[in-house]
């Protein structure tokens, strides 16, 4: 009673292509970005916008000095630990009340008030209870972080299959199986892309947050080359920060390819 | 007496509208190893009943006993015992898509505390009884419907029950890949002399597989309105469902549903 033995081409060989199609077009669309880049300074003429080559051997030399070093850790810092914070209470707290109606009963009016609130505006309140220092930044990068997590693993658990939890139920399943074996499994798809968008938001607010009282950290790094009038070194910087936000969602996409291999086959 | 036994079985639900009743006065005895079919019209509560014996709804009224022993005793005495009993099989196959076939059929060995050594030597026999050996760690998104039901008949069968319970587990199959699945279920079942408990709304289904058929009707609430036993001295074969024998159960079953005979 075999069954046949399909034409199978391995999943392993299909990501890997998957990934050097995926790198080639990433770097067309990066040679793109610079061409029009270069093409725009060379039609402005203007020393705010210099020729990407000079912003990018400025960023080679910063980097070599240590000075970008230093505030690309000083932001990664920020976001890193916000992180660490927000993801395992966010991700709890969501699919906790994704699955009990006298949670959700509690925690759904909360975020529907303060979920669409601009975070960035409590930047002062946040400075003038925590202070100047990191931990107001943080703060406010917990926020978002811990505010988009938490909407899309309540969300998700919501939308967990009746079937899937049925079949675990008649095995016998504890409550703590069928978060372990159903709601988590299913819902990580859905908190990966959730991260992806609070990074980038979180990336935003951040820069902001650091061009405030700060000497330290790519937002105030920018700020700072912006008021010395030296553009190489702004462009330099931004080149930093977007790569950092790259990096960011580099690291949401090998998580992805490395946690939800199961997608692939769809 | 072993095997399956209801008595008096009924369910209700509330609703905010008040008490719903699901179906109600279900009486059956299924001796072990036998194969028993619930066949109705949806909404007759065919499906319900299922439910109360996988232990998913608690029953307002009746009594489920599987091999001698009460559910409720089944299910005080722990977490372990009932689950180990009863395996159930529903219509999407409830297969785990981030698992692989393996880790799917493992799953309830697992659940009940198996070490990874003993669960992969009760799961390589069924996988390879079940022609399943090559998609061992293939994920089910990757294989067709017939194959998707053959990992759920593994995993159920991998548990070693005494019952098996399936809700129109072959439903969303073609015709021909149901009838291959109707015999794959013959062959596993009477190898270990499963009972088992079948809820299809095909009358070829029941008459073929069953041998004692459960015909329900919506009454306000779901009744059993009758009991019919397969003819004796049947050998189940694809033959066999050209015979004038199955013809005549079929359209008996037919007839009772249709409320034309009792």
């Amino acid at each position: 009673m075999k069954a046949p033995v399909h034409d199978v081409r391995f999943a392993a060989d299909r990501v890997s292509r998957r990934a050097i199609k995926k790198t080639a077009s990433l770097a067309a669309a990066l040679a793109v970005i610079i061409g029009l880049w270069a093409l725009a300074a060379l039609i402005v003429d203007k020393s705010f916008l210099p020729q990407p080559w000079s912003a990018f051997a400025r960023l080679g030399a910063r980097l070599a000095d240590g000075s970008l070093a230093l505030n690309l850790g000083a932001s990664a810092k920020r976001v890193g630990l916000a992180l660490l914070i927000a993801a395992p209470l966010a991700t709890t707290l969501g699919l906790a009340s994704g699955r009990s109606k006298r949670l959700d009963a509690f925690v759904s009016p909360f975020v529907y008030l303060l979920h669409p609130l601009p975070k960035i505006a409590f930047l002062p309140v946040i400075m003038l209870f925590l202070g100047l220092g990191d931990s107001a930044k943080v703060f406010l990068i917990f926020l978002i972080i811990f505010g988009q997590l938490l909407v899309s693993a309540r969300d998700a658990a919501r939308a967990v299959p009746p079937a899937l939890v049925d079949t675990l139920r008649a095995m016998g399943a504890s409550k703590l199986d069928l978060f372990r074996h159903a709601v988590f499994p299913y819902a990580l798809p859905s908190l990966l892309s959730a991260l992806r968008i609070g990074l980038g938001t979180a990336v935003a607010v951040l820069f902001m947050a650091e061009t405030f009282a700060s000497e330290t950290g790519l937002g105030w790094y920018i700020m700072d080359a912006w008021t010395r009038v030296d553009y190489p070194d702004m462009y330099a910087a931004i080149i930093a920060l977007a790569l950092f936000g790259l990096g960011c969602y580099l690291v949401v996409d090998i998580a992805e390819a490395a946690f939800c291999r199961w997608r692939d086959v769809d | 007496m072993m095997g399956l036994r209801l008595e008096g079985l009924g369910l209700e639900y509330s609703t905010p509208e008040g008490p719903v009743s699901a179906f109600a006065g279900f009486d059956a005895e299924l001796g072990p190893g036998s194969i028993g079919a619930i066949v109705g019209p949806s909404g007759s509560g065919k499906s319900s009943v299922i439910r109360v014996i996988a232990g998913l709804e608690k029953p307002s009224r009746g009594h489920v006993e599987i091999d001698g022993i009460g559910l409720d005793e089944l299910q005080v005495a722990g977490t372990g015992s009932r689950r180990a009993r009863t395996a159930v099989i529903f219509q999407d196959y409830g297969l785990l898509p981030w698992k692989t076939v393996e880790a799917n059929v493992e799953l309830p060995l697992l659940l009940s505390g198996m070490k990874a050594k003993e669960r992969r030597r009760r799961s390589r026999p069924v996988l390879e009884e079940l022609g399943l050996e090559d998609f061992a760690r293939f994920y089910p998104g990757r294989l067709s419907g017939g194959m998707r039901q053959r990992v759920a008949l593994g995993r159920a069968f991998a548990q070693a029950p005494d019952l098996l319970l399936m809700d129109e587990p072959f439903s969303s199959l073609d015709e021909l890949t149901r009838e291959t699945m109707q015999e794959t279920l013959l062959e596993t079942q009477s190898r270990r002399d499963t009972t088992v408990l079948i809820v299809t709304h095909s009358i070829d289904e029941a008459a073929y597989l069953a041998d004692v058929v459960y015909i329900m009707r919506y009454h306000n609430p779901g009744r059993l309105v009758a009991t019919l036993r397969a003819p004796g001295g049947i050998e189940r074969s694809p033959a066999y469902r050209e015979e004038p024998t199955f013809r005549d159960f079929a359209n008996r079953i037919r007839r009772v549903l249709e409320g034309r005979e009792e």
